[in-house]
């Protein structure tokens, strides 16, 4: 009787969990076939460095490094149509090109992609500037008013001529952030821009942005600005048709919302592909989009793209061909890197340099690294900048791929070249000069009354982890040498921020992004003080360097800026507040069968793969 | 029966409060500015301004005093609105619908090996007693005891992708949508899930077997000129499983807590990377969500458990 009842129960149990099993099953799409893998390798390179031409019409240059060992084709290779393209993403959520919760990959690698830009670095050079929706455009004599010509015949995804009013809705997207879209990545923009509305949402007197035409748009700059124009390049600033936007923008909740695939808010695009379909959390896949406005493009059928947050999942899914490429964003060590090559023959590897400035940060504010002025605390801190050898900090925290980084090296070979740089205090090579450096600054502690039976005590706020934790180590291991025992207090970003922002620390290393192609970049988003809006929290700005900076933000001229710039360099190379060490740069392996592409400059360029074809 | 029922369904209430306050106060006073997390994006590169933090702040509610986020929050929740996550602004209700399926998909897959596995292991152990195949089936119960899951997950794709060349098809989809796919996408790492499970289950089964086998029934049984097979699979091993079921029961907490892990490395869009997803961006709304959540699971179960005692034997009764 017993078994009988355990028995039928059993059963019921059973069904049970096949109900919960029925109800737990929801949509989803087809999986990803295996791609092909092919042909060569090549090693990554330095970046070469691009010189911007004086400005003339719409001739604003943007210099653009590009480390992009992509093998040229043979000249029999013919561009090929069709196949599609698998690529990783760390996370797919968000859909409004102007929201910076976005996922930071699929939002910069969907720019060229499936969004647009006015203005953009040509694909295959990766230097200079050429319009996309933009046909030409003007400067007005005193550099402050740019005015753009669209181009012809753009059409958008849902089929809608694109005009200027478009543009128009995109400007006050980023000026005047309308119901709180976010659009922090987009940040030259804003700074740059005069304001478009008032207080009351009506246009302001000589507005931001201003339509001409159907087919022309103003838009006025505070001041002349020589980096407007790689400002429009940069890899996060792009225009879709307002069709969307507008009924976001103006929604009376007065909260800005994120566009909805699912209602079929991803139509209002212009780029070479179109928006295919979507599960959040999950895949994002884009078509070919047949009336795209560059004749012949794209080749490809459509991209692909998976989130994938784990990188042993990455790895995985790369070697057995679910994926051709990695995500837009750091995805792979370099030990996954190798591993990868090692076992995919034919992978190719760009070094892409993701611009941006990397240093140990010194608090100036209090003894014994400040202020600056006091002799011993000038003198402690030049001895740490000769006893940093940034060759060693490459080796030990970025497995020797980094890029040298002091202020204006990566793109600026007119500033600088990177012998020059090598030549200056403390950035010298390893080997004897660095040996002597290191000596100078043994001397220099001596004299300050250090020694091995009297060594500095300091501390650095260091990531918990990775590269951050590495080159922190990196520095305990060099200052150990000159009498200095750092404490390396390991933290997350959110805990150290809130050091930071109380300028309770000593020694900090940071690494910042640069959102686009010039010096200026640097200066916003790194040189001037925190208390400014930027990244510098030694407390420290060189007297006469404000100055010096907006002199040269309105030559258009290289020429003219160059030797200003250089002023600035040595006068914060000077004073040993941040000490500029190494950026690593970013592997991005894809499947050697790739063709006509060549990489981008993170953050400086889109990531269009309009020109890519597969060789069969 | 109801009334204890009824009782323990009401302990749920204080308990989840009880979690509730924990995790809402604890997440608001370890040290960092989420706001600043935020927005210096994911590696910490992005600029932001000090007017940006403020916004942000304000937008979140974070400059309210925390009881007054508390009783916010809490008010929605019961209202039956989760809120939305800080970093995408989507609705966490709406996600988690999205991933629960999944994850619900995942642990029945990983409840049917862990019973395909243990089960007949604990059996054929329990027969061969102290004999070398005992031993080895031994040696596999206690080799998916001393393994945690992510170890087992990571040997898995490991071998699966440099020894076999092979990974599942990324993309994730239901198993009513395309049942082969699916099956690919969840066979490993209902696996990896349910590895450890599987050796606690083999041990007990073959302990519980061991021990019904000596009773005098089964000597009876066998008195009876009652084949072996038959012996053992309808008169032993029926009254074996009962605690192996319970045990099994128990074990549903530890399959949903597992799959944070699991779900994060076999790339499976499920509750439990959504938490690892939250816990990195510190996106506190859905993280209170998914611990709260997972403390459902673990009430839940174990109020399934009791029951499915009582119910399979009807010689327990509670209350």
């Amino acid at each position: 009787m017993f078994s009988i009842t355990l028995l039928r129960r059993l059963i019921a149990v059973g069904m049970a969990a096949g109900l919960l099993t029925v109800i737990a099953c929801g949509s989803s799409e087809e999986a990803a076939a295996p791609a092909a893998t092919a042909t060569p390798t090549s090693l990554p390179a330095l970046p070469t460095i691009a010189v911007a031409a004086p400005a003339a019409t719409p001739t604003v240059a943007v210099a653009a490094p590009a480390a992009t060992p992509t093998p040229k084709p043979p000249a029999a290779d013919k561009a090929v149509y069709g196949g599609r393209i698998g690529k990783s993403e760390t996370v797919i959520t968000v859909f409004d090109p102007h929201n910076s919760r976005a996922g930071y990959g699929l939002q910069l690698g969907m720019v060229g992609n499936l969004f647009s830009q006015l203005v953009r670095v040509p694909l295959d050079t990766r230097t200079g500037v050429e319009g996309d929706l933009a046909e030409s455009w003007s400067i007005s004599a005193d550099g402050s008013e740019y005015t753009f010509n669209i181009r012809d015949g753009v059409v958008d995804h849902d089929g809608n001529p694109l005009t200027a009013d478009d543009i128009y809705a995109n400007m006050v997207r980023y000026v005047e952030r309308p119901n709180g879209v976010s659009v922090r990545r987009q940040g030259c923009v804003r700074n740059y821009v005069n304001s478009i509305l008032d207080e009351n949402g009506k246009t302001e007197a000589s507005p931001g942005a201003e339509v001409l035409s159907d087919d022309s748009i103003i838009i006025r700059l505070a001041g002349p600005r020589a980096a407007f124009i790689p400002c429009m390049t940069g890899g996060f600033v792009m225009f879709h048709a307002d069709t969307y936007i507008k009924g976001i923008d103006a929604d009376a909740s007065g909260e800005n919302r994120d566009l909805d695939p699912s209602k079929g808010e991803l139509g209002g695009e212009f780029g070479p592909f179109k928006f295919s379909s979507v599960e959040i959390n999950n895949f994002f896949k884009v078509d070919k989009n047949p009336n795209y406005y560059r004749d012949g493009l794209p080749y490809l059928d459509g991209i692909d793209i998976y989130e994938v947050p784990d990188e042993t999942a990455r790895v995985a899914a790369f070697k057995t061909g679910r994926i051709d490429t990695s995500c837009t964003w750091v995805c792979f060590s370099k030990a996954n890197v190798e591993s990868i090559e090692k076992d995919v023959p034919g992978t190719v590897t760009p070094a892409l340099v993701a611009i941006g400035y990397r240093s140990y940060q010194i608090n100036t504010r209090n003894a014994p690294f400040g202020p600056v002025g006091n002799p011993d605390a000038d003198n402690l801190r030049k001895a740490i900048n000769l006893a940093v050898s940034r060759d060693v900090v490459n080796k030990l925290a970025f497995d020797g791929i980094g890029f040298l980084s002091p202020p204006y090296y990566i793109g600026w070979d007119w500033i600088h070249t990177e012998d020059e740089w090598r030549a200056m205090e403390g950035y010298a090579r390893a080997g004897a000069k660095k040996d002597a450096e290191i000596a100078q600054a043994k001397t220099i502690m001596e004299g300050l009354g250090y020694g091995p039976n009297n060594r500095l005590k300091t501390s650095s706020l260091s990531a918990t982890a990775g590269q951050g934790l590495r080159e922190n180590e990196a520095l305990q291991s060099m200052l150990s040498e000159i009498y200095i025992d750092i404490e390396v207090i390991k933290m997350d970003w959110a805990t150290r921020s809130a050091r930071l922002e109380g300028f309770d620390f000593e020694i900090f290393s940071d690494s910042v992004g640069a959102p686009f192609v010039d010096p200026d970049a640097y200066h916003t988003n790194i040189f001037f003080l925190f208390e400014d809006g930027s990244r510098n929290r030694t407390g420290y700005l060189p007297a006469g360097w404000k100055a010096l900076h907006d002199k040269q933000t309105v030559l258009n001229s290289p020429a003219e800026r160059a030797p200003i710039l250089r002023e600035m360099a040595a006068m914060t190379i000077k004073d040993n507040f941040m000490l500029g060490t190494v950026r690593p740069a970013v592997q991005q392996p894809h499947r050697g069968n790739w063709r006509g592409y060549v990489a981008p400059v993170l953050d400086g360029s889109n990531f269009s793969f309009e020109e890519l074809w597969l060789a069969p | 029966m109801r009334k204890y029922v009824l009782r323990r369904l009401l302990l749920f209430i204080p308990t989840l409060i009880g979690v509730s306050m924990a995790v809402f106060t604890l997440l608001r006073i370890i040290p960092g500015d989420i706001a600043a997390l935020i927005l210096s994006g994911p590696s910490g590169e992005l600029t932001y301004t000090q007017e940006d933090v403020d916004e942000l702040r304000e937008e979140m509610g974070l400059n309210n005093p925390i009881y007054i986020q508390y009783l916010n929050w809490m008010s929605e929740l019961l209202r039956g609105d989760l809120g939305n996550s800080f970093v995408t602004k989507l609705s966490i209700g709406e996600q988690v619908r999205r991933q629960l399926p999944i994850t619900m998909q995942l642990a029945f897959f990983s409840m049917i090996v862990i019973s395909v596995i243990s089960i007949p292991i604990g059996v054929l152990a329990a027969v061969k007693q102290d004999s070398a195949i005992d031993y080895l089936l031994r040696s596999f119960a206690i080799l998916g005891l001393a393994m945690p899951s992510f170890f087992v997950a990571l040997l898995v794709v490991l071998i699966l992708s440099v020894g076999l060349h092979w990974s599942a098809p990324l993309g994730f989809v239901s198993l009513w949508n395309d049942p082969i796919t699916s099956f690919q996408q969840l066979f490993f790492p209902a696996i990896a899930l349910g590895f450890a499970s599987s050796g606690l289950l083999v041990r007990m089964t073959r302990a519980q077997l061991l021990e019904v086998l000596r009773e005098d029934y089964v000597r009876t049984a066998r008195a009876k000129g009652l084949a072996e097979g038959a012996v053992i699979l309808r008169h032993a091993v029926r009254n074996a499983l009962l605690p192996v079921i319970t045990i099994g029961g128990t074990q549903i907490g530890f399959l949903f807590s597992g799959t944070v892990i699991i779900e994060t490395i076999f790339n499976i869009p499920g509750v439990g990377r959504g938490l690892i997803s939250a816990l990195n961006s510190r996106d506190l709304p859905a993280i209170q969500v998914y611990i709260i959540y997972f403390a459902g699971i673990a009430l839940v179960s174990n109020l399934i458990v009791d029951l499915m005692y009582a119910w399979l034997d009807p010689r327990i009764r509670y209350g």
